[in-house]
């Protein structure tokens, strides 16, 4: 019993993974992580923003309709971007801006809108914030390897820096690349998952009970209806 | 030539620069609306509308002078404009028509702080300035939603079907579908 409750905790991490599994918050990373660095911009204001807003969020009784609290939670989100945004100009510098408008559209990510709502508020405050944060590590993960990955085969460097010359695949740099590669990192992501589980969950009798569990992770959405 | 331009400007919105292909703004929730005909229809209708009010709302507070559009402060002004018109919708769905609420009232929390919605209102700002602009992208980029969750609906069945390979069933297959349909519509820009 111990032993499932630390499970739920780490759940965002792989089994739950926000990008890889339940998919969320993907045009910012189709869009703009094409290298390590815009990952690492990307990375710094979700997980601060989202963070900070999900804790302060926690404030709000929850006696309060749906309809209020989810404004009180994107309004709280768009004050706390405010300072971050600040910071990540004296950060990044110009590399800001060629995130344009989706830095400011994390304010409605679906970690603070959605999630929040149907999996952080219904526990406990400790368990919660130990799940908000390790949703926030599992999103944070995602991106670095997929930002590593589009950008070696993009550009053929990793940081900036170059790793094999001639290895410049332009698709991978434009939003339809990013579709498809962070599709077929899904696939692969997936596979190592259907493995692991069934070598190690005695529950799991074959793939397809495996895949039929992982698949509950990406109903979260499918609840709201 | 008012049509003429409505015409070109709504090719535009729809296909050229669909926001979910283009951009990816509101890929998850044209994922999950995907999933039936209904919730399509619905998570749809709901965008549209809330992007087409909320541009035009934003078109008249864009008017006073001592508004600025920064980027910092800007997610403020969308979340109080986005917050009124979802209230506003509500309170009057609950005392007009009880039973439209009932059928829209989930696509309506889901459709109104939606990636789409504040995407299409930061595009309006930044490059519009007419009112006609404003209402025009507002309401076709919502049709622009519509059509790219029809694409998907189409295929969703053969997307999560046992002919696709275990480990790509669903969720990576539809990635990848939706980065050819990007990609198509980046090959119709390019040659364009």
């Amino acid at each position: 019993m111990k032993k499932n409750k630390y499970i739920e905790i780490f759940d965002g991490l792989f089994k739950k993974n926000p990008l890889f599994v339940s998919g969320f918050i993907i045009a910012p990373v189709v869009a703009c992580c094409y290298s390590l660095k815009n990952a690492l911009l990307l990375i710094f204001v979700f997980s601060v923003m989202t963070f900070l807003t999900v804790l302060i969020s926690t404030f709000i009784p929850r006696n309060f309709v749906y309809t209020l609290r989810i404004i009180l939670y994107t309004a709280i989100a768009s004050v706390v971007f405010v300072p971050i945004y600040g910071v990540a100009v004296q950060i990044f510098g110009e590399r800001v801006d060629t995130f344009g408008f989706f830095l400011p559209l994390l304010v409605t990510n679906s970690m603070i809108s959605l999630q929040s709502e149907l999996i952080f508020y219904k526990m406990p405050k400790i368990k919660m914030i130990a799940s908000v944060f390790f949703y926030i590590v599992g999103f944070d993960m995602a991106v670095v390897i997929f930002s590593v990955i589009r950008e070696l085969l993009a550009f053929g460097t990793i940081f900036d820096k170059v790793a094999f010359t001639g290895l410049n695949i332009d698709l991978f740099s434009m939003t339809c690349g990013g579709f498809i590669l962070l599709g077929l990192v899904c696939g692969v992501y997936r596979r190592i998952l259907i493995f692991v589980k069934e070598h190690n969950d005695i529950d799991i009798i074959d793939k397809e009970t495996a895949l039929a569990e992982l698949s509950e992770a990406e109903d979260i959405l499918e609840e709201m209806l | 030539m008012l049509f003429f331009e409505m015409i070109i400007a709504a090719f535009a919105s729809i296909f050229t620069e669909n926001l979910v292909l283009s951009k990816g703004l509101g890929s998850s929730t044209m994922i999950m609306a995907s999933r039936s005909r209904k919730q399509l229809m619905g998570v749809s209708v709901c965008i549209t509308y809330f992007s087409t009010l909320c541009s035009v709302i934003l078109y008249f507070i864009g008017k006073l002078k001592f508004i600025k559009f920064d980027t910092a402060y800007a997610p403020m002004i969308y979340t109080l404009v986005v917050g009124a018109v979802y209230c506003g919708t509500l309170f009057v769905l609950i005392f007009a028509s009880p039973k439209m609420f009932a059928r829209f009232k989930n696509y309506i929390h889901l459709s109104a702080f939606n990636c789409s919605v504040l995407g299409c209102l930061m595009i309006n700002t930044a490059e519009n300035e007419t009112f006609f602009d404003y209402l025009n992208f507002g309401f076709f980029s919502g049709v622009g939603f519509l059509t790219s969750a029809y694409m998907l609906k189409i295929a969703y069945n053969r997307l999560n079907s046992e002919n696709v390979p275990l480990s790509f069933r669903g969720y990576p297959a539809i990635l990848i579908y939706i980065g050819i349909l990007s990609m198509a519509i980046y090959g119709f820009v390019a040659n364009n």
